[in-house]
């Protein structure tokens, strides 16, 4: 490897794996006899799940909240997530900077991450140590201590995580902008981290309250994957999480309706960092927890397959093999959201082409496909790809940690990931018609444009 | 899944970690400690990594796999490695060896580059290879009830490569337009300063693709990599999944049989890197964060003293929230979001490195502080309870690189391309817990004073003449020191 290592680390900076938690996945049909979760709930309201995988003597701590930033109060953009760094500052019991040296003391690791619907914090540690992780989380759930001097650094690291993800990359800057639009009005409209000018005016206060609201047993889920089984994990997580008082009643967590696109529209944003142009464009759609009476989900993911989902996908082959004007072509769709998804395309052109040759032979291969649909050939292809991509999830206790997490905290039936193959089997090439009719036909659209400046 | 687009956007947007620990690198078991809550003992038995089970298997043409068997989930996963890669591009071809791996899945025999894919789709298995400097690799996944045929897949691209024009075309246009983009890349323009300024001139680590090298490479070129670098003669295998010895040797035997015996590749001279600058190095982009990275002579990894140097970083910065770096310039001045250092050893260079991204305002202030704890570490060493808490993790998190197929395989790899031995995974936290404070002390004081580091920024930074203040200052005891003395 020519890459000098500490850099291509401080490049993927993110710990967890996103792009294993954006579309339910699971085992195959064939799997679950031999291969189930098991949950229960504890007296206070806490969830537990139970993954188990006994190929080597390790487990995937993790404590999910139902609380992310777009819970967030008006003109405190950013707080789910700093409170989440804050969460590893002092309890009554662990000094201030402890937390993380005493799981790495474990033989253990630890992060944690926040979206727009949740927050979850984990330790990856032998299966010997799991109590003693336990211990701390509970602890740290219900008896963190803050003051000025945690708080104001962290805030200083935000800022400069900011810079690092946002202010540094001309294509986070116009995704930034794009979500602004597409979410007009909703909470997915406001940017995980927070604004600039609202994340440096975050205060103690703001952690505080923010903390006592939404921290409690009753609004936490445990999860352990690895090697364990709910017999062994019920009588510590009874002892140790049981015994927490809940906290005050919560409020039902109710987002403002997602507002449909009013009308089409395009966005440029142009850098002298940027080398490289490229076009993309969005659409709502909907999503997994959204919509549980209709296959329309599963519909859109096995779509995006199809249209942009990799080498043999209808916009590879039309736009980089067949056409040329492009070096990239995809698809994709993001129905893992709590509240609506969105479903978009996208290419990167050759070299000499312009966007607006690009986009109109995207359109071209779209407009055909929204009205013939796929073949059955083409679907049964995207259908395998995808079940079997269920199964290899399997090999990674953290992903499927974060899969049924991910699920629990935005209120979904689990049982679905078990029938998730199932249902994506039972797709029909009309179901994916409709479903292209009818979120992204005629639908208005965002596209956005990321731009090589004018030469002045 | 589908995200490919939105790596940059939704990824980036979507999920935020809180700490920025992408944890050293890939080598952790349980061991000690007080927690404030419970105390826990010290486990004195040496963790499982699970590995005790390794099957050699041995195919005729000399080569062999190590093969973990694991029926759980219905899968396999194969790696392969040849000893080869990027320091033997000819001359002026530059690239030419990564090219070669970009035609392997890009059609062969019958099959033109998309029925390739289609049928790939078809037996759900990924295969694809990658270059090095030193090596060149593949890797191929598939469901177990699909092995034979996903590797006759394989045996396919290694030896029936078609090298079609058409996808030889895209692979230079891909190429040509990641070049374009690595004008504007701080990591790419920080690993060129660094080629620049300390690597002797002319040495294949220190070469890289232009345009001129990529649109000189041919497909006969590309031929020519193939049949001298993916030979019998280096291949190394490693197999995990739900897959019999049996099973494993008869895709072997058919798979890698059509390939050539031996290649000739380059011969490569050890690099004896030049005296770092004295003065940072400054690469302009326009962008508010400054990235700064520093590298050093590193230790081998057959060198006695390589765990001493693996237990150093870990104090220094490579333990995450444990180390002093992350310590002094994250939770004690909020400077940056994360900074690291690692050692790397390559065939003909060892190295240690770091780096970090601040705002272009405090770059001098993050560089002084910086080698500050360099000087620390180099001139008075860990302390008793740093080097016991870096043993404690490096030993007892090292099992959690074993807890998937997909980890096992790569960790055998690894093991077998250092030529480490099969028994590496029941010795090596041994060696861990082997290193003295003395062999830390020594080998920090060797490698670490801050004058072996060359520091290259990239971005628009600001502060460079205060370096030497925030060293002083970093290094100048505390009020609570003073009033202790």
């Amino acid at each position: 490897m020519r890459l000098i290592r500490s850099l291509a680390l401080a490049g993927a900076l993110s710990c967890a794996a996103p792009m294993a938690l954006l579309a339910p996945q699971a085992v195959a049909s064939s799997e679950t006899e031999a291969w189930a979760p098991e949950t229960f709930t504890l007296e206070n309201g806490m969830e537990v799940i139970v993954l188990p995988d006994h190929r080597a003597p390790v487990v995937t701590h993790m404590v999910w909240y139902r609380v992310g930033a777009a819970d967030e109060l008006p003109g405190k953009s950013g707080i789910a997530h700093l409170f989440e760094h804050l969460m590893f500052k002092a309890t009554d019991d662990i000094p201030a900077g402890e937390f993380s040296k005493i799981v790495a003391r474990n033989g253990g690791q630890d992060n944690a991450f926040t979206s727009w619907d949740y927050t979850a914090y984990y330790q990856r540690v032998a299966v010997d140590r799991l109590e003693t992780m336990m211990e701390m989380e509970a602890e740290r759930m219900t008896d963190l201590i803050l003051s000025e001097d945690q708080v104001l650094p962290e805030r200083d690291v935000v800022v400069e995580e900011r810079r690092q993800r946002i202010e540094n990359n001309p294509g986070a800057i116009l995704f930034e902008m794009m979500m602004d639009e597409l979410f007009e009005g909703h909470p997915y409209e406001i940017p995980i981290i927070g604004y600039m000018d609202e994340v440096t005016q975050l205060t103690l206060q703001d952690a505080n309250d923010f903390y006592g609201y939404w921290y409690g047993p009753q609004n936490a889920i445990l999860v352990v994957a690895g090697d364990i089984t709910a017999a062994e994990l019920r009588p510590l997580a009874e002892d140790i999480y049981g015994s927490i008082e809940p906290t005050a009643d919560l409020e039902e967590r109710v987002w403002p309706e997602v507002q449909p696109l009013a009308e089409s529209m395009t966005l440029t944003h142009s850098d002298p960092k940027v080398r490289q142009e490229e076009w993309d464009q969005y659409w709502q759609s909907t999503s997994y927890s959204v919509n549980t009476e209709t296959l329309e989900p599963h519909a859109l993911d096995l779509a995006a397959q199809i249209l942009g989902g990799g080498r043999t996908s209808r916009l590879y082959q039309e736009l980089v093999e067949e056409q040329g004007v492009a070096v990239s072509a995809y698809a994709f769709s993001w129905t893992d959201l709590r509240a609506t998804g969105l479903f978009g395309m996208g290419a990167s052109p050759a070299m000499g082409v312009d966007l607006e040759t690009v986009s109109e032979a995207a359109h071209a291969v779209l407009a055909d496909f929204i009205e013939n649909g796929p073949t059955e050939e083409e679907l049964a292809r995207a259908q395998s790809s995808m079940i079997a991509s269920s199964i290899f999830q399997r090999d990674n206790q953290a992903s499927m940690a974060q899969l049924y997490g991910s699920a629990a905290a935005r209120g979904d039936d689990l049982d679905r990931i078990a029938t998730w193959p199932q249902e994506i089997e039972s797709v029909t090439p009309e179901m994916v018609r409709e479903a292209l009719a009818r979120y992204i036909a005629d639908q208005p659209s965002i596209q956005t444009q990321l731009l090589v400046p004018e030469e002045s | 899944m589908n995200l490919k687009p939105l790596s940059l956007g939704v990824a980036g947007a979507a999920l935020l970690s809180a700490c920025a620990t992408s944890t050293p690198v890939n080598e952790p078991a349980p061991v000690s400690v007080a927690t404030p809550p419970p105390v826990v003992e010290t486990v004195e038995e040496e963790a499982k990594t699970g590995l005790s089970n390794i099957q050699v298997v041995e195919a005729s043409g000399g080569y062999s796999a190590w093969l973990v068997s694991e029926p759980a989930i219905p899968i396999v996963s194969i790696n392969m490695a040849w000893s080869g890669g990027e320091t033997s591009d000819p001359e002026g071809l530059t690239g030419a060896t990564g090219l070669m791996t970009y035609m392997m899945n890009e059609g062969a025999g019958e099959l033109d580059s998309n029925a390739y894919a289609t049928r790939m789709e078809e037996l759900n298995m990924s295969f694809g290879c990658t270059s090095g400097d030193d090596w060149t690799s593949c890797s191929m996944s598939t469901l177990s009830e699909n092995f034979e045929e996903a590797m006759d897949m394989v045996r396919m691209g290694l030896t029936e490569t078609r090298f079609d024009a058409a996808p030889f075309e895209r692979s230079i246009e891909e190429t040509l337009i990641a070049l374009q983009r690595a004008e504007t890349n701080p990591g790419t323009l920080a690993r060129r300063a660094l080629y620049e300024t300390i690597y002797p001139e002319g040495h294949p680590y220190a070469r890289y693709a232009t345009p001129d090298t990529v649109q000189a490479v041919t497909i006969d070129d590309l031929r020519t990599q193939r049949d001298n670098i993916m030979v019998q003669d280096t291949l190394l295998i490693t197999a995990v999944g739900d897959i019999s010895e049996e099973r494993l040797l008869a895709a072997m035997e058919s798979t890698f049989s059509g390939l050539p015996m031996s290649g000739t590749t380059a011969v490569v001279e050890d690099v004896v890197l030049r005296d770092a600058p004295t003065e940072p190095v400054v690469r302009d982009l326009p962008q508010p964060q400054s990235l700064v990275a520093f590298t050093a002579p590193g230790v081998d990894r057959d060198d006695p003293d390589f765990f001493a140097a693996y237990v150093a970083n870990y104090i220094l910065g490579g333990g995450g929230f444990s180390a002093r770096l992350m310590d002094e310039i994250r939770e004690k001045r909020g400077l940056t979001y994360g900074i690291y250092t690692s050692l790397s050893s390559q065939d003909h260079l060892s190295r240690w490195s770091g780096s970090s991204q601040t705002m272009n305002e405090r770059a001098g202030e993050l560089i002084g502080r910086t080698q500050a704890e360099l000087y620390r570490l180099a001139t008075e060493g860990p302390t008793e309870a740093e080097l016991e808490d870096a043993k404690s993790y490096l030993t007892g998190a090292y099992p959690l690189g074993f807890d998937s197929n997909a980890k096992i395989a790569g960790q055998m790899m690894g093991v077998r391309q250092d030529d480490l031995g099969i028994d590496y995974f029941e010795r090596r936290n041994e060696l861990v817990n082997a290193v003295t404070i003395e062999e830390v002390r020594s080998v920090a004081a060797e490698y670490l004073m801050p004058e072996n580091f060359t520091f290259v920024v990239v971005g628009q930074p600001e502060e460079l003449d205060m370096i030497g203040e925030y060293f002083q200052d970093s290094l100048a005891p505390s009020a609570e020191e003073e009033a202790a003395e």
